[in-house]
């Protein structure tokens, strides 16, 4: 069980669920919305939370278990996600239905423009208790997490030479050798960066631009980085790092001992999406157990409790978290992001 | 703007005995000016016109306001990029036209060896997406981990490579093996209609090879250089993909990668809609500039009409100018695609080339498994070839009108249809999404957006090639039919159309291959259901997928070669580079 899920693996692991969510008595109420989702027959999902092959995966298994409800997959940065929201309120043009962003604060300004639907999912009771309360009830829940930690090229480097907190990113033998994304585009990587101000001050990143870090736009930039050798050592999203480990890639992560930065990936129904029942089918499948589940077997942290963990992984309650609050996240990552841009040069 | 380099012909032709038109009753032309004077005002004007007024707008109020200007110029930064851009378009122009130049010369004028082989890799360059190039670069020239670094570390044993292409010098290098081609089709076929007899007057009087080329040759064909250098840069500065791979590691902003920010959240479409117009003003500029540089002199040496042309013989040169020119083409055909099929056909590309790193997964994925990819492709030769008729028919129709002067003001008609040549792509998007995507047209993220403006982009390209095709048919067949009792579009239908029928496959595909690799229009204007195979390639990227980005590029390739081929096959040889026409 403790290898990768292959397509069909999940497909039949979708077919298998599909009767389970059936048969429950608890949720026969959901009968009429998948009647009114296979009329729509098909969403739209802007997902910034995992790589796109992963997010492809978890379309088909939605749809193994509901067939008749394709899902159209947009997966970019979350930042580039929200533009393109944003330009589809501006211009009155819905496209998307589902939005899981990787920035948090992209939620209470999007309440304000009242672009969430009101939707109280059945399956959000099952949220384990660290999560609960972390969206806003009846518009956007948490449905992915993931921790910002460091990692290394396992070929290049070893597990005793690895960086152990975050100021070893601009330690001198690691000159050319360092890899991040890209606030601008990242909301992995603002809440990272916003972090590291919060701890270091900006001084962190001044230090850090003389080791000339290697920048890309995503999160997972980095790991691609060092699987190819270009870079040694960089941050990264714990559920790339070891997605891409488990299929034989040279790359370890390091849970830094200064704190990982525990990201929130959340997800909302859209109020003018153009399928909005297949919208709200897709957000209880988000917050199911039956995703929890794939979610960890694909190595992104699950939000429920009672989820079979891979080995490798910590259990979160082992690790020294970094937390920040939606407000704090809305107020600085636009600041940073600025700070980055004079810093950096782009 | 004339890819291929129509000019000369259109030139000699000007002096074809224009047609009059019959005086006095009303004409039910007027109708079609008419319609066709309306669609070039909803491809054209309105979209610039948008662009200008919501650059005077405030964005909540629609008050008139210079505040965005203010914003747009307001931060060092900023400028910063507007200048970056200038001085890469002027760098890679100079790159391209040490490349181009020569080589163009060499096929066209020359004897040297494999003439055929360096046309159809300078076609290869043209039809490969600039970013899918960098791509091939990043694998190569990585700074750590490329392969000609790895290869000159190992050699030498050296603990840094020698090349970084996360630079402005890499930026300028990767942008100018694949822009290289525009310069080399517009010298080239002008080179080609160009007769020996001043040359041989040249030499006679005593000068070298070397000196005639320079002091002669060249000087002929100086338009079409003007030209190609114009295209160059305008194309330069309007590149997104390239930019966006290269320029943010290199930690350097440039035009577009800078409006794109505009539009980060809160979205300031008027911000960067005022950050674009300079552009325009640039742009208009540049062209003012070459129409002074050209009309002082005269070209008639460009009759068109043919003396003899023989190849000048290069003696012992000819093998190191085959060399140079294939080193030219291997920089931006051979060894990037080498260094994408690696990562094609790998499971992780960084590995490099073993046995269990070898797989078809990256293409059976993306054929079969992946939701959007193969709609993606199919989107783009859609909307492409969509697009190149539309551009053909407009375009036809109105170079006819204004060719025969059936109608007043019709050069006001091909004014319009020149306009879009110069605005960059990226300011076209913008202009398109100020005009366009909100209500009442809300056509944000349709199919019929994305047509409309890869038609306006590729305007000029086929409004120069109608042009050229219907100049060079001598009215009196027409005449023929209509004295015969056939209507005007009898004798089009049946007169016309077959004769130019090679010409207009031709303008069809130079339409057509670049449409199908455009980013920078494409990425403003798409929604979920219209993603190009431009877009997709870029969103691969940004998440470091260069696995399957390589496979996707070789599928965007393998179709394009295909289409391609079978345009030359229906023409009987190559579409793009040889002009002579007997």
């Amino acid at each position: 069980m403790f290898k990768l899920v292959t397509r069909r693996q999940a497909m039949a692991l979708g077919a298998v669920s599909a009767v389970s969510m059936f048969s429950r008595p608890a949720r026969a109420d959901l009968a009429p919305l998948i009647d009114a989702a296979r009329k729509e027959g098909s969403l739209t999902w802007y997902i910034a939370q995992i790589d796109g092959e992963t997010a492809e995966l978890v379309g088909k298994s939605f749809t193994a278990l509901f067939p008749g409800v394709t899902v159209t997959v947009m997966r970019t940065t979350g930042q580039v996600a929200y533009e393109r929201l944003l330009n589809d309120l501006k211009n009155s043009v819905p496209n998307c239905d589902v939005f899981s962003s990787t920035d948090i604060s992209h939620y209470p300004a999007l309440m304000a423009k009242k672009a969430l639907a009101n939707y109280v999912p059945q399956n959000a009771a099952g949220l384990a208790p660290a999560f609960q309360g972390l969206g806003l009830d009846g518009y956007y829940y948490p449905t992915t997490s993931t921790l910002h930690v460091l990692g290394y090229n396992t070929q290049k480097v070893t597990a005793a030479e690895a960086p152990k907190n975050w100021p070893d990113l601009y330690a001198p033998q690691w000159k050319n050798q360092a890899a991040t994304g890209h606030p601008a585009f990242s909301g992995y990587t603002g809440q990272w960066v916003l972090a590291m101000r919060t701890l270091y001050g900006w001084e962190y990143f001044e230090k850090l631009e003389k080791n000339r870090p290697q920048i890309g736009r995503s999160g997972l930039d980095p790991i691609t980085m060092m699987n190819a050798g270009e870079r040694k050592i960089g941050c990264v999203p714990l559920s790339g790092a070891l997605l891409s480990a488990d299929k034989g890639n040279p790359i370890a992560p390091v849970y830094p001992t200064d704190g990982s930065i525990l990201c929130i990936g959340p997800a909302a129904v859209m109020a003018n999406g153009p399928h909005p029942n297949a919208g709200r089918l897709f957000m209880e499948y988000l917050l199911s157990q039956e995703f929890a589940q794939f979610l960890a077997d694909n190595r992104v942290d699950p939000v429920r409790a009672g989820v079979r963990l891979k080995p490798g992984a910590k259990p979160i309650g082992d690790v020294k978290l970094i937390t920040q609050t939606t407000a704090q996240i809305a107020k600085g990552v636009p600041e940073i992001i600025e700070q980055w841009r004079d810093t950096f040069g782009s | 703007m004339t890819p291929l380099a129509a000019e000369p012909i259109a030139i000699a032709q000007t002096l074809a005995v224009p047609q009059r038109r019959a005086g006095g009753r009303f004409d039910p032309l007027i109708l079609l000016w008419v319609a066709l004077a309306a669609i070039l005002a909803f491809l054209v004007i309105n979209p610039l016109l948008r662009l200008v007024l919501s650059s005077l707008e405030a964005a909540d109020t629609g008050a008139f306001t210079l505040q965005n200007y203010v914003t747009a110029y307001g931060r060092p930064r900023y400028i910063q990029a507007l200048w970056n851009s200038l001085s890469l378009g002027a760098c890679v122009t100079v790159l391209c036209l040490i490349f181009a130049l020569p080589m163009a010369w060499a096929v066209s004028r020359t004897d040297m060896p494999g003439k055929g082989a360096i046309r159809l890799c300078v076609l290869g360059a043209f039809i490969t997406p600039p970013y899918l190039g960098a791509i091939g670069w990043i694998l190569l020239a990585g700074p750590n981990a490329g392969w000609l670094n790895k290869a000159f570390m190992g050699l030498t044993g050296a603990s840094e490579g020698l090349f970084n292409i996360y630079s402005f010098q890499g930026l300028t290098f990767i942008i100018a093996i694949y822009s290289f081609p525009y310069l080399f089709i517009f010298t080239s076929s002008a080179l080609d209609v160009v007769s020996s007899e001043m040359e041989e007057a040249a030499n006679i009087l005593g000068a070298g090879t070397l000196r005639t080329m320079l002091k002669v040759t060249l000087p002929m064909v100086l338009p079409a250089i003007l030209g190609g250098i114009i295209v160059t840069f305008l194309e330069t500065i309007a590149l997104f993909g390239s930019p966006a791979l290269i320029a943010i590691p290199a930690r350097f902003n440039v035009v577009t990668t800078q409006l794109l920010q505009f539009f980060n959240a809160p979205v300031r479409s008027e911000v960067a809609a005022a950050y674009a117009v300079p552009l325009l003003l640039i742009t208009v500029v540049l062209f003012l500039v070459q129409r002074q540089l050209t009309s002082r002199r005269g070209f008639v040496a460009l009759t068109g009409k043919g003396g003899e042309r023989r190849p000048i013989g290069l003696g012992f040169w000819r093998w190191p100018m085959f060399c140079y020119c294939g080193m030219v083409l291997s920089f931006s055909v051979l060894m990037p695609y080498a260094a994408l099929s690696q990562a094609a056909l790998a499971k992780a590309w960084g590995r490099g080339w073993s046995l269990d790193n070898l797989t078809l997964h990256n293409f059976q994925y993306l054929l079969f498994d992946h939701e959007t990819a193969g709609r993606s492709v199919l989107n783009s030769f859609f909307y492409a070839g969509s697009a190149a008729f539309l551009v053909l028919g407009l375009s036809l129709s109105i170079a006819y009108i204004v060719a025969r002067r059936l109608l007043p003001f019709a050069s006001v008609l091909s004014f319009l249809c020149m306009a879009p040549f110069v605005v960059p792509g990226i300011v076209l998007a913008i202009a398109f999404y100020a005009a366009y995507a909100p209500p009442p047209f809300s056509l944000y993220g349709t199919s019929l957006i994305l047509i409309l403006a890869f038609t306006t982009r590729f305007l000029p390209i086929g409004f120069a090639n109608a042009t050229a095709a219907i100049r060079s048919i001598n009215p009196e067949m027409e005449e023929a039919v209509r004295i015969l009792g056939g209507g005007r579009f009898l004798a089009a239908r049946k007169v016309l159309v077959p004769l130019m029928k090679n010409s207009l496959i031709g303008a069809w595909l130079l339409v057509f291959i670049p449409a199908t690799r455009e980013l920078s229009t494409a990425m403003f204007l798409y929604g979920p259901k219209t993603r190009t195979m431009s877009v997709m390639l870029l969103d691969l990227s940004e998440e470091g997928n260069f696995e399957q980005l390589a496979a996707l590029g070789f599928m965007l390739l393998a179709a394009t070669v295909v289409i391609v081929g079978v345009g030359s096959k229906l023409l009987g040889g190559d579409f793009m580079l040889r002009r002579d026409r007997g």
